[in-house]
């Protein structure tokens, strides 16, 4: 083995290594062990905090959560982001640059400033949403208690769209023209050439899409923590956020740990399971481009 | 570009939805400006006023003197420099070494890099933090830099490979063959053509660093220390701020222009940056 391109990498590889790698390993030790966030003694406990994971009812609250949170937002975030990007396809738009960057500006705001736009704007009292629905005869709503799981995925699809927009968008100007000329001079509708042309040609990005902000949104709980904490009565109280009140509220570094182990594992099994419905024809496609 | 036939009428209909999700998107954003900008009096009334009438700066004012905020805007700054001081000079070697040379286990190192992208950075939270307390690196800007770093390093990798992989090798074998070296060839001819993949990486690596909230909110505890997005979510808490919601909101906006500037000014990249992972162009 040539030692220059190792010496090239070796700080990337040890940063990584460091910081990216070994916490997915550290997350398995720490789980094994009852301690707490600051103390120094430590217990080794065997796997006596999955067993406590396993009769502990806010853990399934939370796999439920999660499951009604990623399953709501991926959906909207693909389908709008596919929208958007349809609509910014068309030919010879006017302001296509204005209106992407419109649809973009969100992506660049901190997870803490999108919350508090949006607590503003969901605010019972004087919020101006109350404001919209009041001005059309609606009886006022308190948003984020009795409609918190909307909310929340609302505020995270209105941050997390673009990436979807961008990423279709992209492969969609990379379809030959040929295809839609061809399409047309055979007769077929602006659907048609959709759904047997541009749709088909996005199947493995849509995979790699539908991948990326499935994780993205398993593990974005920065939205949820400012919204509501988890609340009310657990209703939001997502996998991660769950993970972060054990972790750091409760100071029970052990059972986060769990958590965490819980997490990767999860997100390892629906990357599988994408791979699975997309079939790996795809997958083999995509290393060999 | 995608060629569906363009009648007068689906055309109204696109301009129709457009202009709807661009009121949708920007809407949220032109509220926050338009609270930070609202004197107090204004601020509880429902319904609410779009337009703050007058504008007043008395919150820009107040979040600077009696918050503070200019402090944490600092503490952002460092973060974010420091991580683009280390990231970027780190991804290029690794990126050149990825690119401009023949090894065993190549793609299996190129594979693993990209990744190390797909473990979730929240559920690591737990154990970076116990990595951090036995380095004695918790409530220390180096502690987040070198988590940042991390984050970021497998995307400019891959932007910077992207760039390498264009320039032909002949240039880079006729360096050789005049005698430099491969550090030499890296620094003088690899390096300035890559410069717009350095815009792409940057832009990638400062919105990433600077809008961070979760991560600092739990690695830092020191109220001198703590970048923007920290700082405000602390106000929000505070029995006596967390009622100003209109100084709250200068602090959100002061923080949030910077990114929001530099997206407007450097568009392109930002998209290049963002892509870069998924699709090659």
């Amino acid at each position: 083995m040539k030692k220059t391109p190792i010496l090239l990498m070796l700080l990337a590889l040890l940063i990584l290594a460091a910081f990216s790698i070994y916490p997915v390993f550290n997350a398995f030790r720490l789980s094994l062990f009852d301690m707490g966030l600051l103390q120094r003694e430590v217990t080794f406990v065997g796997l006596k905090n999955y067993s406590v994971l396993l009769s502990d009812p806010l853990f399934y609250n939370s796999l439920k959560a999660t499951l009604l949170f990623a399953g709501g937002s991926v959906a909207i975030q693909y389908f709008l982001g596919l929208f958007l990007a349809t609509l910014l396809s068309t030919q010879d738009l006017k302001g296509i640059r204005f209106f992407r960057s419109s649809f973009i500006l969100p992506y660049t705001l901190s997870e803490l400033v999108v919350a508090l736009v949006w607590l503003h704007i969901y605010d019972s009292n004087f919020g101006v949403l109350n404001g919209f629905v009041n001005a059309l005869g609606v009886p006022v709503q308190r948003w984020l208690f009795d409609w918190a799981m909307p909310a929340v995925i609302v505020a995270n699809c209105w941050w997390g769209s673009t990436f979807s927009m961008l990423l279709l968008e992209s492969a969609m100007k990379g379809i030959p023209a040929e295809l839609y000329e061809a399409a047309k001079v055979d007769g077929a509708s602006g659907l048609q050439q959709f759904f047997k042309i541009t749709l088909p040609s996005l199947h493995y990005v849509s995979m790699l899409n539908l991948i990326m902000i499935t994780l993205l949104t398993i593990n974005a709980f920065g939205i949820v923590f400012v919204l509501t904490f988890g609340g009310p009565q657990n209703a939001t109280d997502v996998i991660g956020m769950y993970m972060w009140r054990n972790a750091f509220r409760f100071m029970d570094l052990g059972y986060g740990a769990t958590l965490a182990v819980v997490i990767f594992i999860f997100n390892i099994i629906i990357t599988l399971l994408y791979i699975r419905v997309f079939g790996k024809e795809t997958l083999k496609g995509s290393v060999s481009k | 570009m995608i060629f569906y036939s363009a009648e007068r009428f689906y055309r109204k209909i696109v301009y129709l939805l457009l202009f709807f999700f661009t009121i949708f998107f920007l809407f949220p954003i032109l509220w926050m400006f338009i609270i930070s900008l609202k004197p107090v009096s204004q601020l509880y009334r429902f319904p609410p006023h779009i337009i703050p009438r007058p504008p007043v700066l008395k919150n820009y004012v107040y979040s600077f003197i009696n918050i503070g905020i200019g402090r944490n805007l600092f503490n952002s700054l460092i973060l974010t420099l420091g991580t683009l001081a280390v990231s970027i000079p780190v991804s290029i070697p690794a990126a050149y070494a990825l690119s401009k040379f023949r090894f065993r286990f190549q793609s299996v190192l190129l594979l693993g890099i990209l990744g190390t992208q797909m473990i979730p950075g929240m559920a690591s939270l737990v154990p970076l933090f116990d990595i951090l307390k036995s380095f004695k690196l918790l409530d220390s800007f180096i502690g987040l830099i070198f988590i940042y770093t991390a984050r970021t390093l497998p995307l400019n990798i891959w932007i910077f490979k992207g760039f390498f992989d264009t320039i032909p090798n002949d240039l880079f074998e006729a360096a050789l063959v005049d005698g430099c070296t491969q550090f030499q060839s890296m620094r003088y001819i690899m390096v300035p053509l890559v410069l717009p993949g350095m815009a792409a990486a940057s832009m990638f690596t400062i919105m990433q660093s600077w809008i961070e909230f979760i991560v600092p909110l739990t690695m830092l505890f020191s109220e001198e220390k703590l970048p923007f997005p920290v700082a405000v979510y602390k106000f929000m808490g505070s029995p006596i701020m967390g009622t100003n919601y209109g100084a709250i909101f200068a602090s959100a906006a002061v923080g949030s222009l910077p990114i929001l500037m530099l997206f407007i000014i450097f568009q392109r990249y930002f998209i290049k940056g963002l892509t870069a992972g998924a699709v090659k162009e």
